[in-house]
């Protein structure tokens, strides 16, 4: 195949544009990094850039010492929510498709309607709050964790997966004497992993990243419990607004704070690409 | 100041209209029923200028003035029927929940509990706890009167006062053994379902006498003259308060002046007795239930229900059901049963009387929607509107960017600069706002870079946080600089799906690359365009307050203009209770066209031959 000028010139054009797209993305991001590691003076005479001028770690010690952050603590509070949410995600999502996906099960519309309905309508945010408090969640982590261990998109997802396995697998199992405990946990999730493992990744993704339940149900009396992300909005709060102690550069903290805060997908996200693919061709997940 | 003119001038109103009972001696009859709505009868002596015309004249506008009084609810009081007796005129008014009955005097009517819990901390109640009835407070309160003696007549005056409360068990609850609310015989739980209603009205001139009676026993009663009449019923009779008396004198001048006001003050506590209404439901409705089961079984239907087939297989595959279980149970606590929270739109929501027990809205309970539109304080268009325009922009600009960066990308040569460019390119989909917001922040900021290009090419600095006009582009920007790599992907697949032959022998048919793209590429595209558009039809009315609130920094008043949408009033309002009945109203009307959209869709969906998504 022999290509044109102009398509050679637009091919050249192609993949400088994609470098300056990369760069788009990339740049924001080792600017983050580099005010982390500036010091306070270096960033209040010249300001942000890519070049690291006294280079500290000052601001990285003050947000695992300083006692009004404990960003330790807020990382351990994120593992944990995040691990316990997907673990039960994870059962639900593969128990509810595999029950209802079985033509033996009666009343499957039923079962379906009930998935259908909270992702077309929803409470509303006042009475969410309400029906929390009445639980008692009210400043427990659970109030998080157990909300966003069920999503029905998620079920229809997997159910659909669920669905275009071979039945006739399921069938030898059972003749061989397997109960459907055991059919799924052998036979259905392995052949499922894919899209298990996509539901898995976005859950902790929006655990992970979710300042917006922890504000609701987390006050400020119970810093303690706050995952990593809470405490960020705190930090952007004191940076936007200029409150903090003038002798700790809030940008300098606030970016360090990011970095720790980020770290952990940036290490993740390698491993765990592939899958948010398979997820955005379904279609279904969004945001 | 207005509010306080038009409230001096209220009370002015009513101190002309409660004219009626100077000089006429009258007694009231209260009662009070479960959730203190009631009826009271007020006989009222003949008199000289009393008849029934006046009367009537009078209460109609006092009604109307101690509505506007009680949260503009002109029905909270209402006159049921006028009759002349032999030497005195009976009065019937019934009234909704007196604890809001505002105007003619101060009254309280909460659950025991919640009272206790209100005032332990801070009156000096704790002897409820331990068993003994005691001081409960000395009883201040602020309450409109009217002065007496004067050519102006009635002036507006208010009345500060204390009034030590001293609580004692009536004297059946004495021989019953009652001590308080911690009792060995279990009487605790008893009071806890109890009722406490105070009361305190001051200065109204004439009333010789009022009796209180209530849908249960008076466990134990309080206050000034107040004696116990049977076992439900109350007598109170005024007591001479010293009171800090301050209003207007004759000449208009304020005063301020210690004198005697007749007061009614004091407090019941009341357990409630069983609702005879309910209980009554319960018996019946149970043997029905008994006796339609009972005629089932002697029909053989319970025979027939245990060996159809559909029951067998229920039986049978029970392990199907449990494996539900938790699923369903975490979709009831926290999807389904929200939604019952919806009744609060068109109730008043109060605290006190909960979710369920508030009394229903005005304008057959539509009145919270109907506030919404008129209430220029909300301004509920301009909330719309940048609801609306935010994702409109973010729908338009993230669809066109997607679509032509997944072309771009389908130029590019396989390989790992392909591989790399995207990987990065999908890296921010994963980034928390907060992150974004601080990124930005380092960008907008007074010292950040856009500034520092600005003035290095002689501009002058824009503080970005104060000028709304800027916040369209810049949440837009970054919603699909966080968004536009992940969202390529469906595109992208969409491409790699067409079908490389097509492309072959366009290729021989001498088409170049505008050529191909402009008959192959994009017709092939269209299907998923299409599907991707309806799709996100129904996100045209929601708002993304992760955004929105980060990056604004927490809903900041000076870019409301542009940016403050429906959910960011219903998140700022979240802990102002008496709001919660609007802001549900708000977020129902959201819900629902959102729903209609996404139905529209559904549908066009279906038509078009692709899955729906339900």
């Amino acid at each position: 195949m022999v290509k044109s000028t102009s398509e050679k010139a637009f091919d050249t054009g192609n993949v400088i544009f994609m470098v300056i797209l990369s760069a788009l993305f990339v740049f924001p991001l080792l600017m983050i990094i580099c005010v982390s590691l500036s010091s306070a003076e270096a960033i209040a005479t010249h300001g942000y850039s890519l070049i690291i001028r006294g280079f500290t770690f000052k601001w990285y010690k003050h947000i695992f010492v300083a006692e009004n952050i404990s960003i330790f603590r807020a990382l351990l509070n994120s593992v944990f929510m995040t691990v316990t949410s997907t673990v039960i995600m994870v059962i639900n999502v593969s128990l509810y498709s595999y029950a209802v996906t079985r033509p033996e099960l009666q009343g499957r519309k039923f079962f379906n309607l009930l998935l259908v309905i909270p992702m077309l309508f929803a409470g509303g945010m006042i009475p969410y709050y309400l029906i929390i408090k009445g639980l008692g969640l009210l400043n427990s982590q659970w109030a998080i964790i157990l909300p966003s261990g069920v999503n029905a998109w998620f079920i229809m997802l997997a159910k659909n997966f669920f669905k275009s396995l071979p039945e006739s697998f399921v069938e030898s199992a059972k003749l061989e004497g397997a109960n459907n405990l055991q059919v799924l946990c052998k036979i259905v999730v392995p052949l499922a992993f894919p899209i298990i493992a996509t539901i898995i990744l976005y859950t902790a993704v929006a655990v992970w990243n979710d300042w917006f339940q922890a504000s609701l149900f987390l006050d400020s009396a119970h810093k303690q419990l706050w995952p990593v992300q809470a405490v960020l909005n705190e930090l952007n709060t004191t940076l936007q607004t200029n409150q903090g102690d003038p002798n700790v550069s809030a940008q300098g903290v606030y970016c360090a704070a990011i970095i720790a805060s980020t770290l952990p997908i940036v290490i993740v996200y390698p491993f765990l690409q592939r899958f948010f693919i398979g997820g955005a061709l379904v279609g279904g997940v969004k945001e | 100041m207005k509010r306080r003119t038009i409230k001096s001038i209220l009370v002015m109103l009513l101190a002309c209209l409660m004219l009626f009972f100077v000089g006429s001696c009258s007694t009231a009859n209260v009662e009070i029923g479960r959730d203190g709505s009631g009826t009271a009868t007020i006989t009222i002596a003949k008199g000289e200028g009393i008849s029934e015309n006046t009367i009537r004249d009078e209460m109609r506008d006092m009604f109307e003035l101690v509505g506007i009084a009680s949260d503009g609810d002109e029905h909270r009081l209402k006159m049921e029927s006028l009759v002349e007796a032999e030497n005195c005129y009976i009065v019937e008014i019934s009234f909704k929940r007196i604890q809001y009955v505002k105007g003619i005097g101060s009254f309280g009517y909460q659950d025991a509990s919640d009272y206790l819990e209100d005032n332990n901390a801070t009156n000096g109640l704790k002897n409820w706890g331990k068993g003994e009835y005691g001081t409960f407070q000395s009883y201040t309160d602020t309450i409109y009167t009217f002065k007496k003696n004067s050519d102006l007549a009635f002036d507006p005056v208010h009345v500060e006062t204390g009034a030590k409360v001293l609580i004692n068990p009536t004297e059946t609850q004495r021989e019953k053994g009652a001590k308080g609310f911690l009792d060995k015989d279990g009487l605790l739980s008893e009071h806890k379902r109890g009722k406490m209603f105070t009361f305190f009205m001051a200065d109204i001139e004439g009333l010789e006498s009022v009796t209180f009676s209530f849908k249960g026993d008076v466990i134990a009663y309080g206050g000034q003259n107040v004696e116990v009449v049977d076992d439900s019923t109350i007598k109170v009779t005024p007591t001479s308060i010293t009171a800090n008396v301050k209003g207007l004198d004759e000449n208009g001048n304020p005063f301020i002046e210690n004198r005697d006001v007749q007061c009614f003050v004091g407090c019941v506590y009341v357990a409630l007795e069983f609702n005879p209404v309910l209980l009554w439901g319960l018996i019946i409705g149970g043997s029905l239930l008994l006796l339609l089961l009972v005629i089932w079984i002697a029909r053989g239907g319970f025979k027939k229900f245990r060996k159809s087939p559909k029951t067998k297989a229920f039986f049978r595959n029970y392990d199907l059901y449990i494996m539900m279980l938790p699923t369903i149970i975490l979709l009831g606590l926290f999807m389904y049963a929200p939604m019952s929270g919806i009744i609060m739109a068109f109730k008043n929501y109060r605290i006190q009387d909960g979710m369920f027990g508030s009394e229903w809205a005005a304008y057959g309970g539509f009145k919270n929607f109907y506030g919404l539109f008129t209430n220029p304080a909300v301004d509920f268009w301009r909330l719309v509107g940048n609801t609306f325009m935010l994702a409109l922009l973010r729908f338009i600009f993230g669809f066109v960017c997607a679509v032509f960066l997944a072309l771009l990308f389908s130029y590019l040569k396989d390989g790992r600069f392909k591989k790399w460019v995207q990987t990065i390119s999908y890296f921010p989909y994963f980034i928390s706002w907060l992150t974004i917001s601080g990124i930005a922040y380092l960008f907008l900021g007074t010292d950040g870079i856009l500034n520092d290009l600005i003035t290095m090419f002689g501009g002058d600095k824009v503080s970005f946080y104060s000028e709304p006009k800027y916040w369209r582009t810049i949440l837009t920007f970054t919603y699909i600089w966080k968004t536009l790599g992940y969202s390529t992907i469906v595109y992208l697949a969409a491409i790699t799906a067409i079908n490389p032959a097509l492309y072959e022998a366009a290729r021989i048919d001498g088409a170049g690359r505008m050529g191909q793209l402009w008959h192959i590429t994009l017709p092939g595209l269209f299907p998923v365009i299409g599907v991707q558009i309806i799709f996100s039809l129904g996100n045209l009315v929601k708002d993304d307050i992760d955004q929105i609130y980060t990056m604004t920094q927490g809903g900041a008043t000076a870019l409301r203009d542009t940016t403050e949408v429906l959910g960011m009033v219903v998140y700022k309002q979240r802990g102002n209770a008496s709001a919660y009945s609007s802001t549900t109203a708000m977020g129902l009307m959201q819900g629902l066209a959102a729903l209609i959209l996404v139905s529209i869709s559904n549908r066009i969906v279906k038509k078009l031959g692709v899955d729906g998504a339900y």
